[in-house]
């Protein structure tokens, strides 16, 4: 009984996990970008670091370093909050008119969960996103890569607060990051 | 290879201050400019911080030719092209490390971190022990230079030395090398290099930076929510307030520089030149600095 009611609570949690997420990327797609602040929590940690090419046996350089290094991003709320802002101005010319944007999100798996599924108050979640972007006339970009996030409950509700993001790229392909992963 | 210099005619008139679009949009123009102006000007490759140990390598480049920077068991820096002198391939792949050897994929010469070729795979067999091994080192450029720490190179034997070179422009590129408190030097390299592709010619960086000082229209946006490079709003933004911009060329070398000054300057929309010898003299230099505050 205590296994069958332990699957259960893991496989409630997954599904609860993944429906945050979809809801998060349906907020972005739908440019609902207030609403998908509130999804982050206060303390939150954006974080995308860039990818060198190394030789093998030295991988561990392969990323920069949050916090020390140049990064594409290492940002908290503050500046997500004022990207948010600069797209909502209705001049910022690299989202105007605005992108038109379809995040893809899968591969969800939970690799972490405190204190019990049954009753989670924080999980590290990893998962793919494959994200389509087409503006203005024909640009296209196709971005792929992980994200590895660490999620709150505070007050019955997911928060983001920490969002690790590995995009599959070195040269970076597109010519501006002014969405969001 | 354009021979003839058909698309000169009109494509510049100095005297009305007037380009035609033809420059930034020409594949002629742009493959004579990789053959006369990158090969000849002076060009940042990097910074000594990246390398500080024997062995250290960085590669960077020069126009569209790959380069390794590099310092051998000596101490010496070096600015290689990252090309293997039997087939060509790309001796080093990676974006930085430290090697005692640069391996090339393809048939295997390995080259030492000053240049010279150290091993050749079946050098009796594939060769019959003829090739002249002194005599095919890594291509290095023709000079190299420091200055408080960055590493600047060119491949043109002739070319005046860097400091000559950068004339005048010396003070301003100091602006950007020297310390906030007023101390010479004293920059370092942060780890990570931010590398993206801008589909565009390389001379509009140029004339956005330092030849045009009044887009800031195009990026109000990151003003009115102050989103500057600091992330809490930019550090500057008084000074930009009370100040005027500059734009700064030089004629002799043809550097080119838009600085902010806390004086109000007599200033117009053409720049302003330190010397008045001829402007018809500039020809093709290196890209202007953005030595802005």
């Amino acid at each position: 009984m205590t296994d069958h009611r332990d699957d259960l609570a893991h496989l409630l949690l997954q599904q609860k996990i993944e429906n945050f997420l979809y809801w998060e990327a349906e907020l972005l797609d739908e440019r609902r970008y207030e609403e998908w602040l509130a999804l982050l929590a206060e303390d939150v940690r954006y974080w995308m670091p860039m990818r060198r090419n190394v030789k093998f046996g030295e991988l561990e350089r392969e990323f920069t370093r949050e916090g020390q290094d140049v990064n594409w991003f290492d940002e908290g709320k503050e500046t997500l909050t004022r990207r948010v802002q600069q797209i909502l101005t209705g001049v910022h010319w690299a989202e105007e008119p605005l992108s038109r944007i379809c995040h893809m999100v899968s591969n969800v798996q939970i690799l972490d969960v405190k204190p019990s599924a049954s009753a989670p108050s924080e999980v590290t979640v990893k998962s793919r996103f494959l994200i389509y972007r087409n503006r203005v006339e024909t640009e296209t970009d196709i971005l792929v890569g992980k994200r590895e996030d660490v999620l709150h409950r505070v007050d019955g509700q997911w928060k983001i607060r920490r969002r690790k993001i590995v995009l599959d790229q070195n040269v970076l392909q597109v010519k501006n990051l002014t969405f969001f992963f | 290879m354009a021979t003839g210099r058909r698309y000169r005619g009109g494509l510049v008139d100095l005297r009305a201050g007037l380009i035609s679009r033809e420059i930034f949009v020409n594949e002629e123009i742009y493959a004579e400019e990789l053959e006369r102006v990158f090969t000849r000007a002076w060009l940042f490759v990097g910074h000594e911080s990246q390398i500080p140990k024997p062995g250290d390598y960085f590669v960077s480049c020069m126009g569209e030719e790959s380069v390794i920077l590099c310092r051998d068991r000596e101490e010496r820096l070096h600015v290689f092209l990252n090309s293997c002198r039997h087939r060509g391939m790309k001796v080093c792949r990676y974006d930085e490390g430290n090697t005692p050897v640069f391996t090339c994929p393809y048939h295997g010469w390995s080259y030492a971190a000053d240049g010279k070729l150290v091993g050749v795979p079946f050098f009796r067999e594939a060769y019959h022990g003829k090739l002249d091994r002194s005599q095919l080192g890594l291509v290095e450029v023709a000079q190299l230079a420091t200055y408080k720490g960055s590493v600047w190179a060119t491949w043109d034997p002739n070319a005046p030395g860097f400091l000559e070179y950068l004339g005048e422009f010396r003070r301003y590129l100091d602006l950007t090398l020297d310390s906030w408190d007023g101390r010479a030097g004293g920059t370092e390299a942060l780890g990570g290099v931010q590398k993206w592709l801008i589909p565009c010619n390389w001379k509009f960086p140029a004339e956005n930076f330092s030849g045009d000082s009044y887009h800031n229209i195009s990026h109000r946006s990151v003003d009115m929510v102050g989103i500057g490079p600091s992330g809490s709003g930019r550090r500057d933004m008084r000074e930009r307030f009370l100040a005027r911009r500059l734009q700064i060329c030089f004629p002799e070398r043809g550097h080119q520089t838009g600085v902010t000054s806390r004086r109000r300057l007599p200033i117009s929309n053409r720049p302003w030149c330190p010397s008045t010898s001829s402007i018809a003299r500039r020809s093709g230099g290196a890209a202007g600095v953005n030595g802005g505050a």
